[in-house]
């Protein structure tokens, strides 16, 4: 057997497995082992295993993963997220289906402070979901809003997602952060958009709220909001102008974070404890499938399936832009199953040979690969996201309910990602600025 | 209140006290590479070494000691979505060989890893830099690391079987 099919029998045994519930990182990692003992030898595979690890861990730019977890950790455990909600619907009154608009802001900085589109969901869904149905909001607008703002955490420097990507596809992590600002922040006027057109089209699907302008409740909610936005600030502030790089922007980010937390009151040794070693689990279940992935790569190249598929779809003609939407498509029926940071680091060995050859432009490439993984977040039928709603909102809304409010989301969704395929300038101005 | 059992006081001492070494690590990690910023930034003199402690030393510790509380947690990423149809006991059998993958993934890393730490430690092995830096230490990490996963693994195991005995 030529090694090209002894490369995909393996990759189909590795995917066989995860499909069981084998962790996906075991999984990849022991195909790769044997697929590489099969081709070449047993000492050339073992001598792999001693390299990967440490080749991983001694990337500085892995060691911001449990740095970014530490601070989202610490943001959320701290409270730091608290008042946001409450802040943007004083400030956005006025607007029609102003809960809604107000949840896809909250959301937006939660997710910039988190990190991660579930912790956000599952936060916002049970602060912002019940306002809106007080106020007789529709439920799947209600609901649907919170799992689809949610995603933008992954969009949002700091991201967790393109701290991987950076590290796997060897992408500045930096520029990555920063490409995400705008995308993330287009991806959330488009929502607020079609919620405002919606609801002056039909005002029953969000009815006015009580809530006034005043300057005493302004400013009052403000002080208590105002650290989260200048420790984001400051961050991505700081990777933009070259203060520091992403490793030391998530130390520094962690370190103000607590202290900022326990200035506030709101923090406790014990809550610090729990905030890290859900930091140390996130870094540890993240570096067995990158163990998991790194191996799986040097099989796969070793065997030269890579290079196969790369000849076959530039035989065939394919464009960047066609081969970007294939990749798309398949991240939504993998998000149906998988986490995106698996689905991500799954799929990377495959498409970073092709993307290079066709030469595509990283950056932008990596920004449109997020926004997708995003979009297989709340795709029915088993769109995560949406899952995470309904455990926090429980019998007040039905499944199906949440899946046809998410879905004006996902239509929104295609259509940014639309606007960011035909103008990649969107996502490559402030990098290209960073410069 | 019946007494917990000695494999599970076992799992919890060991993942106890590995987390505890990594929770040490990540905030010394934190510390030192906010407090090298800062040096850098205002008085212009970093920290040297910061970069090599934190990939060789703290990165290790973080990562590979808490593997074993990963491991007593049922941590891992993975995909249910067919097994969660099973009845339970089909669950827990697709659980069991989910565990002895990973031990015997893990075993290879071990092998690997020690080999790698004797030659290590023999040649008293350093990092490229301008500077003398010895990380043989650290490989004896990824080993410790490891081999304490791998027990908490076959404690959980053995608990399993017991708690459910073949009828």
């Amino acid at each position: 057997m030529e090694n090209e099919y002894i490369g995909l029998a393996y990759l189909c045994a590795g995917l066989l497995l995860i499909a069981v519930n084998i962790p996906i990182g075991v999984s990849l990692g022991l195909v790769a082992f044997a697929g590489i003992v099969h081709m070449l030898s047993e000492q050339a595979a073992l001598s792999l295993l001693v390299s990967a690890p440490f080749n991983l861990i001694g990337n500085w730019n892995f060691s911001a993963v449990p740095m970014f977890l530490l601070m989202g950790f610490v943001c959320t455990d701290g409270l730091l997220t608290n008042g946001l909600f409450r802040f943007l619907r004083i400030v956005l009154c006025k607007l029609p289906g102003n809960l809604a608009i107000s949840s896809v802001g909250a959301c937006a900085l939660f997710a910039a402070a988190s990190g991660s589109s579930v912790a956000t969901s599952s936060a916002m869904a049970k602060i912002a979901t019940p306002e809106m149905l007080k106020y007789n909001y529709n439920k799947g607008l209600a609901t649907g809003v919170i799992a689809a703002s949610g995603t933008l955490g992954s969009l949002i420097p700091p991201s967790i997602l393109m701290i991987l990507l950076g590290v796997t596809a060897n992408v500045p992590i930096g520029a990555l952060f920063i490409a995400g600002i705008i995308p993330g922040i287009l991806s959330a006027l488009i929502y607020t958009a079609m919620i405002v057109i919606r609801t002056i089209i039909n005002p029953k699907l969000a009815p006015r709220s009580e809530d006034r302008f005043n300057w005493e409740n302004f400013t009052q909610s403000f002080k208590e909001i105002w650290p989260l936005p200048t420790l984001i600030l400051i961050v991505i502030g700081g990777i933009f102008f070259g203060f520091f790089s992403p490793t030391a922007a998530g130390s520094v980010g962690a370190f103000f974070s607590i202290v900022i937390a326990f200035l506030k009151g709101n923090y406790s040794l014990s809550l610090l404890k729990t905030s890290s070693i859900k930091a140390l689990e996130g870094t540890a279940t993240i570096f067995v499938i990158m163990i998991g992935t790194d191996l799986l790569t040097r099989m796969l190249a070793i065997s030269g399936l890579p290079d196969l598929l790369t000849e076959a779809i530039i035989s065939n003609n394919l464009s960047a832009i066609e081969f970007i939407i294939a990749v798309g498509l398949v991240y939504v029926i993998l998000g149906m199953f998988i986490d995106s940071i698996g689905i991500l680091l799954l799929t990377l060995p495959l498409i970073i040979p092709i993307m290079e050859s066709m030469h595509i432009n990283m950056i932008w490439a990596g920004i449109l690969l997020i926004k997708m993984l995003e979009i297989g977040m709340v795709t029915p039928p088993v769109g995560l996201n949406v899952y995470v709603i309904k455990g926090a909102v429980g019998d007040t809304v039905k499944l199906h309910t949440i899946f046809k409010g998410v879905s004006w989301f996902i239509l929104m969704d295609v259509l940014t990602l639309a606007i960011l395929i035909a103008f990649p300038i969107i996502t490559l101005y402030l990098p290209n600025l960073a410069k | 209140m019946p007494a917990k059992p000695v494999t599970e006081k076992l799992i919890t001492l060991i993942s106890r006290t590995s987390t505890f070494l990594a929770v040490f690590s990540l905030f010394s990690m934190m510390l030192l590479i906010t407090l090298d910023v800062i040096l850098n930034k205002l008085a212009g003199r970093p920290i040297q070494g910061t970069i090599e402690v934190t990939s060789y030393y703290f990165m290790v510790f973080v990562v590979f000691l808490t593997l074993p509380y990963l491991e007593k947690q049922h941590s891992h990423i993975s995909a249910d979505f067919i097994v969660a149809r099973f009845s339970p006991k089909v669950q827990n059998i697709f659980n069991i060989i989910g565990k002895l993958l990973t031990t015997l993934f893990y075993s290879f890393l071990t092998y690997a890893a020690v080999n790698q730490a004797i030659k290590s430690t023999k040649s008293l092995e350093t990092a490229m830099s301008n500077f003398t830096f010895y990380i043989w230490p650290a490989r004896w990490g990824v080993v410790l690391g490891l081999a304490c996963a791998i027990a908490v693994i076959m404690l959980y195991l053995a608990q399993n079987i017991r708690n459910n005995p073949k009828k």
